[in-house]
This record gives C-alpha cells, structure tokens and sequence, in this order.
C-alpha cells in the first residue's frame, strides 16, 4: 500500500445527526486517511459519507468526536484555513464555479493565496496554466464556466481546488456524470497528482471498478461507523 | 383562539397579500415597525411561537442585517431601516405559508380561478426555494474554502464575495428551468384541459371573517400611512431641501448685460438678490433684486428655479445670493462681458476689424467632455476637485463648455443632485453651457431642458436642443446631436423626422452665415469623426447633414465626448474636431492599441481631460489638461 507518512487525516469518535429528535447519522465513526494514497469512501445511500465530507470539511459541526491533520486539530479552523489543507469537490461542480471564464475561475483561490503570503503574485499564472493542463483544459481556459459540459466542470473545480496545493483531496461521487473513457482519464489525473504532488484523495464513490482500478485502499462506511476494507 | 394551520389555504393567501401590500405601500418607519410586531402577533396567536418564526427565518435575518448595514454605510440610515424592516415583514407574513401543505395553497389558488398552469409555477417556485438556498450555502461555502476569510476580510471583498453567489444560482435556475419544461412537455404537461379535484377546499365562518378583516386594514393601514409620511421626520430623505443650494449660472440673453442664475429649492417663492461687487461693499445690500420662476422637475422631490438678471453694466463684477424669507443661499458673484477693452485687444492683436462689433476679445474659455460616472459620488468628486484645479490656475476662464452626459440616468434626481452638486462651487460663478448627451436623452432630452436655461434662440420646436452665442470674438454654436439616434427617428417617423432636420440644418447654414465672428465653435455630444466607427449611421448622418454646412460656413473648431477618450484630428478642409473626456468612465470604444482611423492627429485613453482655450484677437491656443493639470496637448490656430 502506497503511504506517506507525514501526512495523516484522523477523525476520531465522530458522532453527529441533524437534529435533537432525528436519528445518529454518524455514531463515533473512526478512521485515517494518509497522505499520498487514494482512499475510497464507500458504503449505500443515506449512510453519512456526503455528511462526513462536510464534517471534514468544518461546513458541519459533529456532536461529538474530533478531526486532525497531523496533529493539528481541524476544530478551530476557519473555512478557508481548512480549505488551504483540503481540496474538496462537491457532488454538484455547478454549485463551486462562480467565476466568468475559467482562468478567472481558476485565480481566485490562487489570489486568495497571494493574499494570505503562500504564494509570490507572479506564479499565479503559471500555476492556474500548469494545473489547467494537468486536467487537460488549457483550451478552454477563456471558455464560460457554465457553458463546459459536466465532466468539464468536474475537471475545472478539481483543478481549481488542487492548484492551491492542499494536502488532502476530498472528492465527492466524482464519477457519477463521467463516462467509463472520462472515468478512466479522472483516475490517471487523481495518480498523477497522488504521484506527482503526494496528495492523499479520498474519493467518496459507489463506482465498484473506479474502486478496483484507483483506490490503494477502501474505508466503507457502515451503521454509521467505518470499517477498513 | 384560531389556528393558522386550521384555516383555508385561501384565506392564508389573502393574509399575506394584505399584510405585504401594507408593507410595500407605507415609508414610514415606525408605522412598518408596527406592522412587523403585528404579524408576529398574528402568527403567534396562530400557534407559531416567535421562537420558531426566528428559527425559520433565521437565514434571512443575517441578509436584513448585512442589507442594513450596506445602506447605513452610505449613510442612509433611514432608508436602510424602512427597507429591512419592510423585507423582514414580507418574509415573516410569508412564513404563514409553512403552517400548511403546499398542494392546498395550489388547490386554494385554482379554486380561485387563478390558471392551473400560473398555480403551479407559483408552487414549483414555492418548491424550489429551499434548494435555492442550499445551494447558496454550498457556493457560499466554496468561496470560503477557496481561501476568503469572510471574518477577516474587507467589507468590499466580502460584498464582491456575496456577489459571486448569484452567478451559479442562475446558472443553476436556468438550466433547472430548461430540464423542467422539457421533463413537463414529455409528461404531457397540460393535456387534459378540464381537471377535477377528489378534495375540495371550503370557507368557514372564521375564515369568511378574517379574508373580510385583512384587506380592510390593509387598506386602513395605507390610508393612516399616506398622512403621517409627510408629517414624521423619518421621511426627511425624500422631503425636497428647505436651503437653496446647486446654482449654476447660464446665459439666455447677452453675456454683457444679462446673467441666468437657476437653482435647486424647496417649491416656495424665491428670489435672486444682487448688487455690482463695490455696491455691495459699500452699503453691505443687495440693491435689487428679482423673483424667479419655477419648474418642478419632479413633484415634491425636485424644483428647481430660474431668474435672467437683465440692465447690467458690461465688464462689471457682481455678487448675488438666492433664497427667500430666512433662508439665503452663501453669497456668490459673477462679472459680465467687458466691451470697454475690444479695441485694445484688437490693436494688440494687429488686426483691423473689431471683432463682433467691439467686444471682449481676451478671455479663456474651458470645455469638458463626459463627467457622468461608473461610481456616482466618487467620480463626480474627482471630477469637482479636478475642476476646480483648473479654474484656479487659470483664472481668465469666462465659462465653461459641456459636451453632453453629465449624468448617466436623465430622469434619475440623485444623478442630477450628484453633477450639480459637484459642480455648484464652480458654476455658481462662471457660466456653464451645454450640449445634451445621449445619456441625457429618451427620444428628446426632456429632463435636461427643464435643469438648465439656456438661450432659446433656435429653430421653433428644437429651443435649447439647438442655440447659439456670442462671446468676445466668438460664436458658439450648440447641437443635439441625439437628433440622428435611431429612437427620435422612429418615434417621428418617415415624414416629421426629415422635416424637423431639414428646419435645424437651414437654421445651423443661416447662423452660421449671420455671424461675422472670427472664430466659429461648433459643440455637440457625438462625434463627426469618431476614434472608432461604433455607430456609423449616426456619425455618417452628422457628416451628411452638418459638416458640410461647417465647412461652408468657416467654422474653425468642432467640440465633441461621447468616446470617453481625448481626441484631436487633424485639420479636415480647414476645421479641427476635438474630443473631450471628463469624467472616470473608461472608454467602451476606443481602447489603447487599436487601430486609428489616419485623421487621428493625438488621442489620449487618459481619464479627466479638460481643454482650456485662450483667445486673443487673432491668435487661438488651446491646451489640454489631465487631472492632475498637467499639459498633455497644446495647439493653436491663426488666422
């Protein structure tokens, strides 16, 4: 199994529901996700993956339970704090696009990183035009966002997200619109930038062959818990 | 008492409506708070406690506060407060709808006759609005985990931050939309055109009551508002100025003995009081004084007043003020023409004819472009203190020359308060005379012909769209150029539009001819020779129509905007054409780098450009200043 080592994302105990009299969605799940290996997140409707994601992610807050990034405890982060460690995809890539081209689109976490001092003003355009190109858009790159295809737009939030670099990639159901030729291309992206950036993907998926062909590991999810796969 | 999820569907619909009416109709501020603690009470009474009315509009609360505080920003507190408050009622009457199921509200509306297809694109649209407001969160969210500190950010970033939130919204409402009515049609939406329902919705007594009840105090409600709005200070904001204030000067006679004052007031009888300068310092009285008429430009919010001051001394320095009762205008001055040192110009100057039969034939003049703005209250203030710059270092400026769109929205008063108010401090000493711009015009400039005074020497039915004056030794000639834009065209037609050109272009050849004036100056919004051919109906019509007459007539200068760049040409048959920018809105034309048409002798992309003319005799120099009056074009012409 492909590892790093430096890199570990720990949720421990997470226990969360929506509401006081509606039923524990998540009860004190446990588990790790490490760093430079691609992770699926598996399990059947309505178990809580979408729900974890977001808990990961600081959108929601678990009842009980806590979340680390090496040791870092993700509790008191802002969004974009936690943003800047973990690159997430929505289910729905229309609902992160809200730019009106493509290269603008790709910019703004990449300003937003100038802004911050994590990275100088001139490689802004490098680095948008480099991952653009990793994701094989460096012809749409004036082209209006919501007027790519779906697996277009899946590719322009991926690539907007992991251009900022973050450790962890969180990627929901990314394969849901893709055809088995585009599925096939997504997986050779996410290993290369598994290999080339060491990041560690967590891929939230019911895609049984994306699992067999992509994912070094399997995390399902199960009455609420995890269990290694 | 009654529960609002017992009632009828129906009489729920006429509670909002009422309630929401009332809202949208009164402005002021405590009757809406009123109105607010009122259907909380309604509701609360109905079985929803405040506690769940706060939890299910909490969303919406967060937006109230931050709309408030957007307008308390620009400082319109009340305004601000009337609007949130008036939102935040629309949304709690509104939360009346959750008490029941929404396929009742579509029974209810069908059994009130309204369409079945209307009733269920209301409901689809009822349907939607928590999937409207989950994917608001979710792009909210992404802009954040792309690295916006919304907590730590500027409140400018946070605005365009919020304002990228729409974009994927409608995206999202538009491709959903689209799916929908395909997913319909393929149902066969609408096929069965007489539909029964297994239930059907009848009132009771208490509904009967309260359906009957709601629009009467509803009605109440707006009639008790429509007298206290102007009673209570809260309306203060739109009641119209007590002080005089944005006197600008004009001419509409002779600049050697008449002076136009005109201002804004509060619609009582005015008057303009004045006396010539050493008068008035030595008795401290204004010796004269004169009642202005007035014109309401728009009722109860926008009056503005007009008096021509007449038997003035040529060359002669005056102070006025203008107000009535208590309530005078800070004092102000003016000087007319000089006709006394004509022959002492035209001996300097070598020449041996008197110009315009012995007047002033040594002064300044300046003219500004576009002063109408992309930020009203920035740009109109950048371009006062640039102005007034320019005034200062060039103190022999008689009056000063518009080419058209000083404001953006001609029927909109904060433009017009925004440009007068900016230009008060200079105008109310110099005379300023104008051209209207398209952004003055809806098929003619109606609006703008009521602010300003302006001679009314033109052709019978195009007074002040077309005038002309003396200065010294020149005539100014003023067009509208908005006569050749396509909408005066179609709104007279075939037969009147040909015939109204052909009385301006007769008028334009005699003017021109009667004036011996050694320079002749045309002004006009548009240009005959643009820096890009944009719209080459419009400028290819000024060509066919005037500039023949120009050439034929000696006219020397032809005055433009329009392009939001400078602009000089080259001498085309003996006359320069020249461009002027004044305001911060960059050019949708011309843009740095792109091609010029090669009669282009200088052009400028800079902002805020202001030409200062000098005439002496036979000698005309004209600079050209930036913002930061800096010269950045210079020529001059002889004759």
């Amino acid at each position: 199994m492909r590892e790093n080592n430096a890199s570990v994302l720990k949720a421990g105990g997470i226990t969360f529901r929506y509401s006081e009299n509606s039923p524990l969605i998540l009860d004190d799940f446990t588990a790790e996700f490490t760093g430079g290996c691609i992770t699926a997140l598996t399990g059947k409707n309505g178990c809580g993956k979408t729900t974890l994601a977001r808990i990961i992610m600081g959108i929601l807050k678990p009842e009980k339970g806590r979340l680390s990034l090496n040791g870092e405890d993700l509790a008191g982060l802002s969004l974009a704090e936690t943003g800047r460690r973990i690159g997430y995809v929505m289910q729905d890539p229309g609902r992160q696009i809200f730019s009106t081209s493509v290269m603008d689109e790709m910019k703004y976490g990449l300003e937003n990183m100038v802004r911050a001092g994590l990275l100088d003003k001139d490689d802004v355009e490098s680095r948008a035009l480099e991952y653009l190109e990793l994701f094989d858009l460096s012809g749409k790159k004036d082209a209006f966002p919501f007027a790519l295809s779906q697996g277009e737009k899946q590719r322009l939030v991926l690539a907007a997200v992991t251009a900022l670099e973050p450790g962890f990639l969180m990627l929901d159901e990314p394969t849901a619109a893709l055809d088995p030729v585009r599925r096939a291309a997504l997986g050779d992206h996410l290993k290369k930038v598994r290999d080339e950036k060491g990041c560690g993907i967590i891929v939230i998926t019911h895609d049984r062959s994306f699992v067999a062909d992509c994912a070094d590991r399997e995390v399902r999810m199960q009455n609420g818990g995890g269990i290694y796969v | 008492m009654y529960s609002l999820a017992g009632l009828d569907p129906r009489t729920k619909i006429v509670m909002i409506a009422a309630v929401s009416t009332a809202a949208m109709a009164v402005g002021n501020i405590w009757m809406l708070l009123g109105l607010l603690v009122f259907t909380v009470l309604i509701m609360a009474l109905g079985g929803v406690s405040p506690a769940r009315q706060l939890r299910q509009a909490r969303g919406a609360v967060s937006m109230v506060i931050f709309l408030f505080i957007l307008q308390a920003v620009f400082g319109r507190w009340v305004l601000g407060g009337i609007l949130c408050v008036r939102l935040m009622i629309v949304i709690m009457s509104a939360l009346i709808l959750m008490t029941g199921h929404i396929r009742d509200y579509l029974l209810g509306l069908i059994q009130m006759k309204i369409p079945y297809e209307i009733a269920y694109m209301v409901m689809i649209g009822l349907h939607f609005f928590p999937v409207l407001r989950e994917e608001a969160r979710d792009v909210y969210y992404s802009i954040q985990l792309r690295g916006t500190e919304m907590k730590k950010t500027s409140l400018h970033a946070r605005l365009a931050a919020y304002m990228k939130i729409s974009l994927p919204i409608l995206a999202g409402a538009m491709s959903r939309a689209r799916d929908m009515s395909v997913s319909m049609e393929t149902r066969r939406f609408r096929a069965c055109q007489s539909r029964t329902y297994l239930r059907k919705l009848t009132l009771t007594a208490k509904d009967k009551a309260l359906m009957a009840v709601f629009p009467v105090l509803c009605a109440a409600f707006i009639f008790a508002g429509s007298g206290v709005m102007n009673a209570l200070p809260a309306d203060k904001a739109a009641s119209p100025e007590k002080m005089p204030s944005q006197i600008i000067l004009s001419w509409t006679g002779d600049p050697a003995e008449t002076q136009t004052v005109s201002w804004k007031g509060d619609g009582s009888i005015q008057y303009v009081k004045y006396a010539s300068a050493a008068g008035h310092e030595a008795t401290g009285y204004y010796s004269r004084e004169k009642k202005a008429a007035i014109t309401k430009i728009q009722e109860g919010r926008y009056c503005r007043y007009s008096a021509q001051i007449t038997g003035l001394r040529p060359g002669t320095e005056y102070c006025y003020t203008v107000g009535a009762g208590d309530r005078w205008s800070a004092q102000h001055d003016f000087a007319t023409e000089s006709k006394t040192n004509a022959a002492a110009a035209e001996k300097s100057s070598g020449s041996g004819t008197a110009a315009s039969g012995g007047t002033d034939a040594k002064f300044s003049f300046m003219s500004m472009g576009d002063v109408q703005y992309q930020l009203r209250d920035r740009d109109y203030r950048i371009w006062g203190e640039q102005a007034r710059k320019v005034f200062a270092d060039n103190k022999k400026i008689r009056f000063g020359l518009m080419m058209g769109d000083m404001v953006d929205k001609n029927a909109d008063m904060k433009d017009w308060n925004s440009f007068f108010g900016a230009a008060g401090d200079i105008f109310s000493s110099v005379p300023m005379m104008t051209v209207n711009g398209n952004h003055e015009t809806s098929i003619g400039p109606y609006t703008y012909m009521k602010m300003m005074d302006l001679p009314k020497n033109g052709p019978q039915g195009l007074k002040e769209e077309i005038y002309s004056f003396d200065y010294g030794n020149c005539h100014f000639v003023m067009l509208n150029s908005g006569l050749f834009m396509d909408e005066r065209r179609e709104a007279m037609g075939q037969a009147a539009w040909p015939a109204m050109m052909k009385k301006a272009d007769a008028w334009l050849q005699a003017d021109l001819k009667r004036s011996d004036a050694k320079w002749k100056i045309v002004c006009m919004h548009h240009p005959a020779y643009p820096a890009e051919n944009n719209d080459p109906k419009l400028y290819s019509s000024i060509r066919s129509h005037w500039v023949p007459i120009f050439e034929k007539q000696g006219v020397d200068l032809v005055l433009c905007g329009h392009q939001h760049v400078y602009m000089r040409t080259k001498p085309i048959n003996g006359i320069t054409y020249m461009m002027a920018d004044s305001g911060q809105k960059l050019s949708h034309y011309y843009r740095q780098g792109d091609a010029l048409p090669a009669y282009v002798k200088k052009i400028s992309t800079e902002n805020s450009t202001f030409e200062v003319y000098k005439v002496d005799g036979n000698r005309f120099s004209v600079k050209v200043c930036n913002g930061d009056n800096k010269v950045i074009d210079a020529f001059s012409l002889k004759k």
